[in-house]
């Protein structure tokens, strides 16, 4: 008994021992800018980012009576919302039509890879062509359908949905695989079964592949949750946030106050929310992975 | 009533022919075995019956009706994998219940057919489990009730004891006689394991390479299998081969091997080189003929109890001998002589392997 407990001990002290290159990077590059980004959140801060006077929390106070909060607010959740529901959709209607051809798949497979090694800077330049208005291939498009030509990313009612078609673009590969890869777990001789059973094919995604891979899709929901959470490079490099704040989501919002505004303990405290609010989903996923020690 | 018919049946993937075309009539309420080694075509057949495989040629009639091209779902068939193919995220009882909620029975229906079956298979107490809480034997039983709850026209099973352990085994192969005989159903059932055909086929279609060998009753293909394959794979140990030629002298046939000499009588018009086969448990230790004789070495005692498995080497050959265990076994490494008993022997034509006649030992 004493021996195993010593062993135990012993043994997490080789586990720390070799976790320790992890924990400093964890330390340098996270935790350290985490408590910085909550104390520049409490104190007022001059012109270099320094910290000057303690202010409580005044900022959080001003942030939540600012309209132009809420605005960046809602702007991310209409974001997330025109992002993941799509993405996650069209990505799932990818994954099951390539995994009926079993064949090709490594050739799908390097296909979905392929928007994940293009840069943001580079697939937002490509869109950029894409989307102008006079020469771009999207209104050429319209144009044969004799449809009215769409300013894709100065007009306001528009600019946000063109961002999350780059975004959706670059993530539906990433979730294809993923979705792919949890398709193939689900036995071929449960769907025979199903047949059998008298089930078609629509009855079997209800009743049989959406139940096995609800684990697999929840994993997506919440990586493109985050993901959209904290899109920046295409807002950056498109739009700055505009037409008059259409496409301001809170992460780039944070980058103007601070960077822009130098208003770095209001860009802090936009921060620490935004940070809650995706540890809340990252939370949220381990509880549910918890409670769903599958089927096997 | 529900006669199946094959006609012609066949299935060819890219480069192999997996079942050659066959004709099958089964009539109502058979037990019926596809039995033969792992490759043989057996799945293919059972396959090509529940609609998951389209066949390459021929036609398929379920009483009278043709159904070649028919939906699974259509086919008035259940069937239990070999790997049972549960639906793991639901529960028993979902998994019981889900064929008939799919065709819109009434709730209160699938409650008392799912509760009468699960009664039947001692399944009540597991019906809120899900399928990963439940042991591989109850599990196979779900697979069973799963089957049965739909009240179809054929079971088909594949393999459906293979992945449990030997005493369960035996013991659900009682059970599944027992239910076949409630249900009068009629059940197409492949195996690779001849016990199992034996014990619970009504009849047996053996098959090898895609080619059935024989069709017959568990008896036909015990006493006149058609060819050396049958006669091999059939009974256990399986049939023992000696091979050597046979000529007639007198009324008599003479079977000469290398150690062995036998003196048959019976029909044969053919003569020339020949496999001959005998069953281990028709072999005796050291019979006094002047006439026959078949000489060997012993390499292994097997004593399981009930009896004694010898085996011996003669000449080049392996034999194999089945004695009752009251009599005294010989040592390993002692010359012994053997000799058949009254049982039939069985000639096999050395090149086409086709049974040519059954003799009998003379006096
Ligand atoms: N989908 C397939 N594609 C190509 N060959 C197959 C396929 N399914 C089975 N076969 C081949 O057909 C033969 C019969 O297979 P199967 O019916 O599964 O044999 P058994 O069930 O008797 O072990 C085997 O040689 C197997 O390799
Ligand atoms: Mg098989």
């Amino acid at each position: 008994m004493i021996a195993q407990t010593k062993n135990a001990f012993g043994d997490s002290k080789q586990a720390l021992l070799f976790l320790l290159p992890s924990l400093l990077l964890f330390a340098v590059f996270t935790f350290y800018p985490l408590f910085a980004s909550i104390k520049l959140s409490l104190y007022n801060t001059d012109l270099m980012g320094q910290a000057s006077t303690f202010a409580g929390f005044q900022h959080y106070v001003d942030m939540f009576s600012s309209p132009q909060f809420f605005q960046s607010l809602l702007v991310t959740l209409l974001f997330t919302l025109y992002t993941v529901i799509p993405g996650i959709l069209l990505a799932l209607f990818l994954a099951c039509t390539v995994n009926r051809q079993l064949k090709g798949i490594a050739i799908f497979r390097t296909i979905f890879a392929f928007p994940l090694s293009i840069a943001v800077a580079g697939a937002s330049m490509i869109f950029m062509m894409m989307f102008n208005p006079s020469s771009g291939i999207c209104n050429y498009f319209l144009q044969l359908f004799h449809l009215q030509a769409v300013f894709w990313l100065s007009d306001p009612k528009w600019a946000l949905i063109s961002i999350a078609i780059i975004n959706i673009w670059r993530s539906v590969g990433f979730n294809t695989i993923v979705l792919l890869s949890g398709l193939q777990t689900i036995p071929e001789q449960i769907y025979e079964s199903a047949r059998i059973d008298g089930a078609v094919s629509w009855r079997q995604f209800i009743d049989i592949t959406l139940p096995l891979l609800s684990p697999t899709l929840f994993f997506v929901f919440i990586v493109s949750v985050i993901n959209s959470l904290q899109t920046f490079g295409e807002i950056n490099i498109l739009t700055q946030g505009g037409p008059v704040d259409a496409t301001n989501v809170i992460v780039y919002s944070i980058y103007r106050e601070a960077f822009f505004n130098t208003n770095f303990s209001y860009a802090s405290a936009e921060s620490i929310i935004l940070f809650f609010m995706i540890l809340l989903l990252t939370l949220l996923e381990f509880r549910f992975l918890e409670k769903r020690v599958f089927y096997k | 009533m529900s006669t199946i018919e094959f006609k012609q049946i066949s299935k060819v993937y890219a480069d192999h022919t997996a079942v050659a075309p066959f004709d099958l009539t089964i009539a109502d309420g058979e037990f019926l075995v596809l039995v033969g080694p792992s490759g043989c075509g057996k799945t293919t057949t059972l396959r090509m019956l529940s609609g998951l495989e389209m066949p390459s040629s021929g036609q398929i009639f379920i009483d009278g009706k043709e159904i070649t091209h028919v939906e699974p779902k259509d086919r008035d068939i259940a069937m239990v994998f070999q790997n049972y193919a549960l639906y793991p995220h639901m529960t028993v009882y979902e998994n019981m219940a889900y064929a008939l909620k799919l065709r819109k029975v009434d709730k209160k229906t699938i409650q008392t057919t799912v509760n009468k079956t699960a009664a039947m298979l001692d399944l009540q107490k597991l019906l809120d489990r899900y399928p990963r809480q439940l042991s591989g034997g109850q599990q196979q039983r779900v697979a069973l009730g799963r089957a049965i709850v739909r009240k179809p026209k054929v079971f088909l099973m594949d393999e459906p004891l293979s992945n449990l352990d030997a005493k369960l085994r035996v013991q659900t192969r009682t059970e599944l006689i027992q239910l076949h005989n409630r249900l009068n159903a009629t059940i197409v059932y492949v195996t690779h394991d001849q016990i199992e055909a034996m014990t619970m086929g009504t009849r047996i279609v053996l098959m090898k390479d895609g080619i059935i060998q024989q069709i017959g009753t568990p008896m036909e293909l015990y006493r006149k299998p058609t060819n050396r394959f049958v006669a091999g794979f059939i009974g256990m140990p399986p049939m023992q081969f000696l091979s050597g030629s046979i000529k007639k002298e007198a009324d008599f046939i003479i079977f000469q091997g290398e150690n062995c000499r036998l003196k048959l009588r019976g029909e044969c018009q053919s003569s020339g080189d020949v496999y001959l086969g005998i069953r281990p448990e028709n072999l005796k230790l050291s019979s006094k003929n002047q006439s026959s004789i078949i000489k060997g070495t012993v390499t292994v005692i097997e004593n399981i109890g009930s009896e004694v498995i010898v085996h011996l080497t003669v000449g080049h050959e392996q034999l194999v001998a089945k004695i009752p265990a009251a009599t005294e076994p010989p040592l390993q490494g002692d010359s012994v002589t053997v000799l058949p008993d009254e049982a039939p022997i069985h000639i096999f034509d050395k090149a086409t392997e086709k049974t040519i006649a059954r003799l009998y030992i003379a006096p």
